[in-house]
């Protein structure tokens, strides 16, 4: 470099100005003090101390400036040792501390079976009671039958239920059974009644859960056959009961071991096994099946009812819901309240329009108006009515719809005569078409609410999933609170799988303690759960399983935990970068400094 | 304190309070602008937190109010009328204008133990001084809009003032309070101890490490005695929360003139509290350096790290500048060898107009965002940062000259 090009800038004036310095007291040729003086460069600003070669007899004579005192020296080291203490004894520790992801630790393996459905064989034990007060041979009777419905259940592997018979004690009033209603290991109770006329029949009563059978009485000759054909009619009319709620059961617990799209984790041999049992499925599962699911609302242990009346003019201008409801209503709901609460609400809507999209037809034979099918799917008008939801809980309306005069009777084709339908995971619809003469009814009073309010009580028994047979309501709900503790079992079981996957396959989320806390509660209530289940106490494991999946719930849908899902470590060099690049060049910069003059030092010193 | 600087004092007071009179409607505008008015000092929410206060409600319910409690007590037995707020907000700038004049008549800046200015006879008069911090516009505007700053910068300064007279007790105690009522003087308490040090009476000297001791205790129980006051005073702890917790923590993103708000708003909620720490940090990790380096001029490390603390403390104001300039001005002497005095006039007028005018824009107008005003903050900071950064390189220079006289008047390049 030319001195003279670049007199301008300071740094060269000065590389000249030393030049000359140089040049006078070495006196040496131009080129090698121009070449010592690059060299020079690096070493000046220490205070042009110089240890090497022919510089040691340069600083001899060369006195201006002094090098550095040893106190300067000191200071700055010192001075760059204080923030490099600061930055490490302070600066890493919080920067661990604060952006340390937490993971809780989650009992990982445990989850992985429950979502497996390893840790909890479902098994749904059913005690059935058998009075025979006129049958010598009863106990006989009971062995044979017993055997029979084993041998069912070792043909269909893995059944969930047991069915289990036992004589009723002796000496029980059979006809009132109070304690049968109370002890819920008791799935039903069997009395064989001799009848002559009609031969094998059974006849379920519909408000407990007493089943008669009926049997052609025996006469003196044909004991063993009459037993035989008794064994046999009497396994068969148990397998109704309870086919239908088996099936139901089955299907839900079917998934979750043998659907492997919804488990990846799954292993080989349980994915075997699942195929096993498909294949040993004695009945496919029936599309009635899953239609009835797909119709059911999703477990829930409140529930809100909405009861709206929707008139199409501005009468009836009142109806007697509150009333109507308690007298047909609340027997019904206070049955279910072991599964499920429920509250309810109840509007009146004047001039209320159906969509405008659905237009019935007159039909001149049926003297009707009459929807269209197709049409029901869009009956409810969600732009003008007022249904949405002022409740936390999964709400199910009930809507009577009362038609314009003109456009009365209105009816649904191939309906029932309660004129009413149901849609699914959302509620029913009754319409109620009124007398001509009173048409201008100002007040819908009971009777005429009867129908309805029974339309919608077997409705919401259907969409709360409770299987249409048998006849016996207790039966049904038992049935019911089996099949939702399944349900919650599964649910939760898979949820805990899910969440497994997710913190396995996301090592970047943290994972709060409350997570952790929720996981084990969930667990601890799952296996609580199958006691109970395996106990027959289904009540209770209703109830445990329903904490299991609220906990699971919870703690897979945490919201800190997503927090940081999408921050790659990529993106947190990003985060660092623009602030500490910049302040740490110094830092380092010093740092690389004084350890090139400790170093030129050290080798001073050592070749003294 | 001679004529001219009683002169001084009276013209700096009487325009407060001309102002005050003149433009009754002023204090209210200055009041609501985020330059002056930060919320761990806006003087709006004191007035929310006395009313509170004397109406039995904790000062600190509602979130409004993050200030000091032994503040509330001061304004509850201050008689309820604007004038006697006006006249003690003057008073404190009065008092700091005393501190400052005791400050430069010391003439520590430029004659330490330990290092002797070659520029020693170019100071200011102390007049000049209080000239300087009594017409320094940001004083006025920080004296008019009454935010308790004011208070914790006559304090500071008061601190000072003692310490270099040698009285350790008073300027400890005063540091307490400062820190007590806006945390950040807090780290200056190794500067103000060389200060006292080096300016305590020679006879009877004590070694450094029994006088750090003996200063550390005197102004740890000081500053936990206001800590207890407080406690009896508002019945609770929750104003540490409320006060220090606000000032480390940054809650309250209202914008100022400093770097956090926007950093922090910006800031993805995982980093949050690393990059809080490192601010914090950050201010903290200047303090050893500094003063080290300026071992030989205590006062102007102190200097400094108002400066520092005035640029990346969470909630600055220019109350906090107006506290640096005054102090810069005490060290007048090194200004000829400050080397950017012209850009970094112009820079901070140019940041001085501009920053209202883009709040406006983004604020009244609608027709600009929160980067035009950001932007603003930053030029100011960054100006700010390079007065510390001049008047630092002016002091080594200075200082280096003293070791080699042979040297005044020559380039310094740094390689």
């Amino acid at each position: 470099m030319e001195p003279s090009d670049d007199v301008q800038d300071p740094l060269a004036q000065r590389r000249l100005r030393y030049r000359e310095l140089l040049r006078n007291i070495t006196m040496e040729s131009d080129d090698t003090a121009g070449a010592k003086d690059t060299q020079r460069d690096d070493v000046l600003p220490v205070g042009f101390e110089d240890s090497q070669g022919d510089g040691a007899t340069v600083e001899a004579t060369f006195k201006q400036p002094p090098p550095e005192t040893p106190e300067t020296i000191r200071t700055r080291s010192w001075v760059l040792a204080t923030f490099w203490i600061i930055a490490v004894f302070l600066g890493l520790p919080l920067w661990h501390a604060t952006t340390t992801i937490y993971r809780a630790p989650l009992p990982m393996q445990e989850m992985q079976n429950w979502s497996e459905g390893k840790l909890c064989k479902t098994e749904f034990p059913l005690l059935v009671e058998v009075e025979a007060p006129s049958l010598p041979d009863a106990e006989n009777l009971l062995k044979t039958v017993q055997h029979a419905l084993d041998d069912a259940n070792d043909f269909a592997a893995h059944k969930p239920h047991h069915l289990r018979l036992r004589l009723a004690a002796k000496g029980k009033s059979s006809d009132e059974e109070p304690k049968v209603e109370k002890d819920e290991n008791v799935a039903c109770l069997l009395r064989l009644l001799p009848d002559s006329q009609n031969g094998f029949h059974h006849n379920v009563q519909s408000s407990s859960r007493i089943v008669d059978i009926h049997y052609p009485p025996p006469s003196s000759s044909s004991q063993s056959t009459v037993n035989a054909g008794l064994a046999k009619f009497v396994a068969e009319t148990l397998e109704v009961l309870f086919s239908q709620e088996q099936e139901l059961i089955e299907h839900l617990l079917l998934p979750q071991t043998s659907n492997p799209g919804s488990l990846n984790a799954l292993s080989s041999q349980s994915a075997d096994e699942a195929r096993d049992k498909k294949a040993h499925q004695p009945r496919p599962i029936t599309a009635d099946i899953s239609r009835r699911m797909s119709r059911v609302v999703k477990y829930s242990a409140n529930y809100h009812l909405t009861f709206s009346l929707f008139t199409a003019t501005s009468l009836p201008a009142s109806w007697d819901i509150e009333s109507a409801i308690s007298q047909y209503l609340t027997p019904l709901l206070s049955a279910l309240s072991p599964i499920s609460n429920f509250t309810i609400s109840t509007q009146v809507q004047y001039y209320a329009s159906i969509s405008s999209s659905v237009t019935p037809a007159y039909d001149d034979e049926l003297k009707s108006w009459v929807l269209k099918k197709e049409d029901l799917s869009s009956f409810i008008n969600s732009a003008e009515w007022p249904l949405a939801s002022i409740s936390n809980d999964p709400n199910l309306n009930f809507i009577l719809y009362i038609p314009h005069p003109s456009m009365s009777p209105l009816t649904i084709p191939s309906a029932t005569h309660s004129n009413s339908f149901l849609l699914p995971q959302w509620g029913g619809v009754t319409i109620l078409n009124l007398e001509e003469g009173a048409s201008s009814l100002n007040h819908l009073s009971h009777p005429i609410l009867k129908p309805a309010l029974d339309t919608f009580a077997t409705h919401l028994l259907a969409l709360l999933g409770a299987p249409p047979h048998p006849a016996s309501l207790p039966i049904r709900l038992d049935s019911l609170t089996r099949q939702r503790s399944a349900e919650v079992l599964v649910s939760a079981s898979s949820t805990l799988g899910s969440l497994q996957r997710l913190v396995n396959a996301l090592p970047s989320i943290s994972i709060p303690s409350t997570v952790s806390e929720s996981v084990k509660d969930s667990i601890r209530h799952l296996s609580l759960a199958c006691e109970e289940l395996r106990k027959g106490r289904f009540a209770k494991a209703l109830e445990m399983g329903r904490i299991a999946q609220e906990e699971a719930e919870k703690a897979f849908f945490e919201r800190t935990m997503v927090a940081q899902v999408y921050f790659p470590d990529e993106h947190k060099l990003a985060v660092y970068m623009p602030l500490l690049g910049p302040v740490s060049v110094p830092l380092v910069l010093g740092v690389i400094r004084e350890l090139k003059r400790a170093i030129a030092e050290f080798k001073k010193t050592r070749a003294k | 304190m001679d004529r001219k600087c009683l002169l001084v004092i009276g013209v700096g007071v009487l325009l407060r309070l001309v102002l005050f009179t003149a433009f009754p409607s002023l204090p209210t505008i200055l009041a609501q602008r985020v330059e002056i008015s930060t919320p761990v000092t806006s003087y709006k929410r004191l007035q929310e937190g006395l009313y509170l206060y004397t109406h039995g409600v904790s000062p600190y319910d509602g979130g409004v109010f993050h200030q000091a409690p032994l503040l509330l007590s001061l304004f509850s037995i201050l008689p309820a009328s604007t004038i006697s707020t006006n006249l003690l907000y003057i008073l404190a700038d009065l008092s700091s204008a005393v501190s400052l004049i005791q400050i430069a008549s010391s003439r520590v800046a430029a004659i330490t133990p330990r290092h002797v200015s070659p520029r020693k006879d170019n100071v200011w008069p102390p007049w000049a001084i209080a000239a300087a911090f009594l017409f320094n516009p940001f004083s006025i505007a920080t004296c008019i809009a009454r935010p308790t700053i004011v208070f914790t910068n006559t304090i500071v300064l008061h601190s000072i003032a003692a310490a270099v007279q040698g009285r350790r007790g008073p300027a400890f105690v005063s540091l307490a309070m400062a820190s007590y009522l806006s945390l950040y003087p807090i780290l200056l308490f190794l500067p103000l101890l060389m200060v006292t040090y080096d300016c305590s009476n020679a006879a009877s000297k004590p070694s450094i490490q029994t006088f750090s001791i003996v200063t550390t205790v005197l102004f740890t129980s000081v500053l936990l005695i206001y800590l207890k006051l407080s406690h009896i005073l508002t019945g609770s702890w929750e104003f540490i929360a409320s006060t220090y917790g606000v000032s480390l923590l940054l809650p309250d993103l209202t914008p100022n003139v400093g770097l956090w708000w926007y950093f922090f708003i910006e800031m993805f909620d995982s980093f949050r509290a690393f990059f809080l720490c490192l601010f914090q940090l950050h201010l903290f990790i200047y303090v050893p350096g500094t003063c080290l380096r300026l071992q030989k001029q205590p006062l102007f490390a102190l200097t400094t790290l108002v400066g520092i603390i005035s640029i990346f403390k969470s909630y600055p104001a220019i109350g906090d500048t107006a506290l640096y300039l005054s102090l810069l001005a005490v060290h007048n002497h090194i200004f000829p060898l400050m080397r950017y005095t012209f850009f970094l006039a112009a820079a901070i007028l140019y940041a001085t107009f501009l920053g209202p005018a883009f709040y406006y824009l983004w604020v009244y107008a609608g027709s600009g965002n929160a980067n035009f005003f950001y932007a603003i903050t930053l030029v100011w900071s960054i100006v700010n940062a390079l007065i510390v950064a001049d008047a630092l390189y002016a002091v080594l220079r200075d200082e280096h000259e003293t070791e080699r006289p042979e040297l005044i008047g020559k380039d310094v390049v740094q390689i």
